[in-house]
């Protein structure tokens, strides 16, 4: 489900190495938009929608393209170099992004008779109420605690590779990481409760 | 760094069950194929024009327009994206003129046919002469929603007919009465490749199943057998309420003070959607636009789901004739095979993702027929399938008979 950087072997150029080569040979930039594109556009679908993923995620390689010469092995890989870019690229979308979590938040339930419906209606009925919980709480979450979290939900992004693709500090890190346990904590604690009594 | 990672793995600190429920709520979209090579065609562009610079300047503009405009008609074309529709009926549309691409101008009808507005107001003549009372306030309609199957090999649909018996009177017992019409492949060609999936009749999605836009993956196995009639008595939050408006229940008194002249409906309407708009703010919405879906969803629950006077239901269709972005689209026929004009518009369902609405008509009655909303999905094999989900109305207004009550109950 979650991707990760698909491991060096011998015979196969590194990322760094790639860029490197891109200098001289631009084409050579088109690997790792094969090694990495499906990973940028799922993290970046998640946030604003497919729709809008289309172009963003095929932007987000154009500008790497073209600040491929800035690029420093040194301060981390490509792959959360990328992801970085396309997070900066997602602040332009920041009420689009918005507007997404509070269409989720406001899906409605429609049930006319409180106990009518099959069981798997009434399943569907309660996870939508805590998938609006979840979508309200997301929609509320400051800028920058939003980023973290998709970037560890979809780049499975450790707290350095965070701070390296963010180009924060990593104690800035760890204290937004903070903050967004405590709160999905506190959004999430019903929909525990109740996914645990529908079972079966 | 990598014994860093070990002790401050971030995983620690957002738990994987957290984690699991934002995946599952905003979903795991897998790029569609076109967009890939849209995206690496564009890539490949920048790079053959800077290959032939040493050194490309920064704020260097070479070719970036056309390549960007390229990308975006490939997104208009990929405009009709998917969603579930069973999950729309209340959120936010969006009212705006059709764009004038070739994605749509086919749709567009002769000059020769009656306009939305002709339409609407036909429409809303024959509403006055609707029957103003009775026993019950009945709404008859069969729901049908495509899906495709867990392996994207086909789309399935699934059908569930209701009827709403309504009582005003105190003495009068209210009524839902339900069936599941039962699952099976949506046309021919899934047919063909359901058969050659094995012909099954029980689906399980798995719970991480890729979902796209605001597709929900069913909890429980589908099953393509019929189920049992069955009836509810309405009880609990549905006491003594006549309905839904824009999503929330009102009562008999709250629909009989709706306004039957149109001016005073719109005032209605629109100090309704202020309201809560102000109780539950969208912060990212345009609030103006937000208004004006809530404005459209109100007439259209007051035409075809409220007991609201003929006077009032005739205005709703007048307002709806003074909105913008609604189309004529022609004569049509409705998923029970009934003809009908059409009426269409987009919904917004999100950023950037609209869904196409037809509203189909009997100008002769002035009743709604079906609503029906229509976005395209790919298939495991690249195939570009219809999603269609729709309600049809069998039976909307007053009535002095009785419901029809099966044995089985709930």
């Amino acid at each position: 489900m979650r991707m990760t950087a698909p491991p060096d072997s011998p015979g196969r150029l590194d990322d760094a190495a790639l860029i490197e080569q891109s200098r001289h040979r631009p084409e050579s930039f088109a690997t790792l938009y094969d090694r990495y594109f499906a990973d940028i556009y799922r993290y970046v679908a998640a946030r604003v929608g497919a729709q809008a993923a289309d172009d963003l995620a095929s932007e987000t390689f154009l500008v790497a393209f073209r600040k491929r010469h800035h690029f420093d092995p040194g301060r981390g890989v490509v792959r959360h170099w990328l992801y970085g870019i396309a997070t900066n690229l997602l602040a332009g979308h920041r009420r689009s992004e918005a507007r997404r979590l509070e269409a989720l938040a406001r899906v409605p339930v429609e049930n006319p008779a409180e106990g009518e419906h099959a069981d798997r209606v009434a399943a569907r009925v309660s996870a939508a109420g805590a998938g609006r919980r979840l979508a309200a709480e997301l929609s509320r979450l400051p800028d920058g605690e939003r980023d973290v979290l998709f970037l560890v939900a979809y780049g499975d992004l450790s707290y350095e590779e965070i701070a390296q693709a963010l180009d924060i500090p990593p104690g800035t890190v760890a204290s937004r990481l903070h903050r967004v346990r405590g709160r999905l904590r506190a959004a999430l604690d019903d929909l525990t409760a109740e996914s645990g009594g529908s079972d079966g | 760094m990598d014994e860093l990672h070990d002790d401050q793995d971030s995983r620690h600190l957002v738990e994987p069950r957290h984690v699991d429920a934002v995946l599952l709520l905003l979903g795991t979209h897998e790029p569609p194929l076109a967009v890939v090579e849209a995206g690496r065609a564009r890539l490949l562009a920048e790079a053959a024009a800077t290959a032939t610079v040493s050194d490309p300047g920064p704020g260097r503009k070479r070719l970036r327009g056309r390549l960007v405009g390229a990308g975006l008609s490939l997104a208009v074309a990929a405009a009709a994206a998917v969603a579930v529709p069973a999950v729309l009926s209340g959120s936010t549309i969006s009212v705006e003129p059709w764009p004038t691409t070739s994605v749509t101008a086919t749709s567009v009808p002769a000059t020769a046919g009656p306009t939305a507005r002709q339409i609407l107001l036909a429409a809303a003549v024959a509403m006055e002469r609707a029957p103003a009372d009775g026993a019950y306030w009945r709404i008859g309609m069969v729901t049908q929603v495509m899906l495709t199957d867990p392996t994207r090999a086909y789309v399935l649909q699934e059908g569930r007919s209701e009827e709403r018996w309504l009582a005003k009177r105190p003495d009068l017992r209210s009524w839902s009465i339900w069936q599941e019409l039962g699952v099976k492949p949506a046309t021919p060609r899934d047919e063909a490749a359901w058969r050659a999936a094995g012909a099954p009749t029980s689906w399980r999605y798995p719970k991480d199943m890729k979902t796209e836009q605001l597709f929900a993956v069913p909890f429980g196995p589908l099953e393509a057998a019929a189920g049992e009639r069955t009836a509810a008595r309405l009880h609990g939050r549905w006491k003594g309420t006549a309905g839904e408006l824009t999503g929330e229940l009102v009562t008999w008194q709250e629909v009989k003070a709706i306004p039957g002249e149109p001016g005073a409906l719109r005032s209605y309407l629109e100090e309704r959607a202020a309201r809560r708009l102000a109780a539950d703010p969208d912060p990212g919405a345009d609030a103006e636009e937000s208004r004006a879906q809530l404005l459209l969803q109100g007439c259209l629950d007051v035409i075809s789901r409220l007991p609201a006077s003929p006077e009032a239901r005739a205005s709703a269709y007048r307002i709806l004739a003074s909105l913008p972005g609604i189309r004529a689209e022609g004569e049509t026929t409705d998923p029970l095979g009934r003809r009908g004009q059409a009426l269409g518009y987009r919904q917004e369902i999100e950023p950037g993702l609209f869904t196409r609405v037809l509203l189909v008509v009997d100008p002769a009655t002035g009743l709604p027929l079906a609503e029906v909303r229509t976005n395209t999905t790919t298939l495991a094999d690249g195939r570009r399938a219809e999603l269609r989900s729709s309600t049809s109305y069998q039976a909307i207004g007053w009535t002095d008979d009785r419901p029809e009550l099966p044995a089985h109950r709930e």
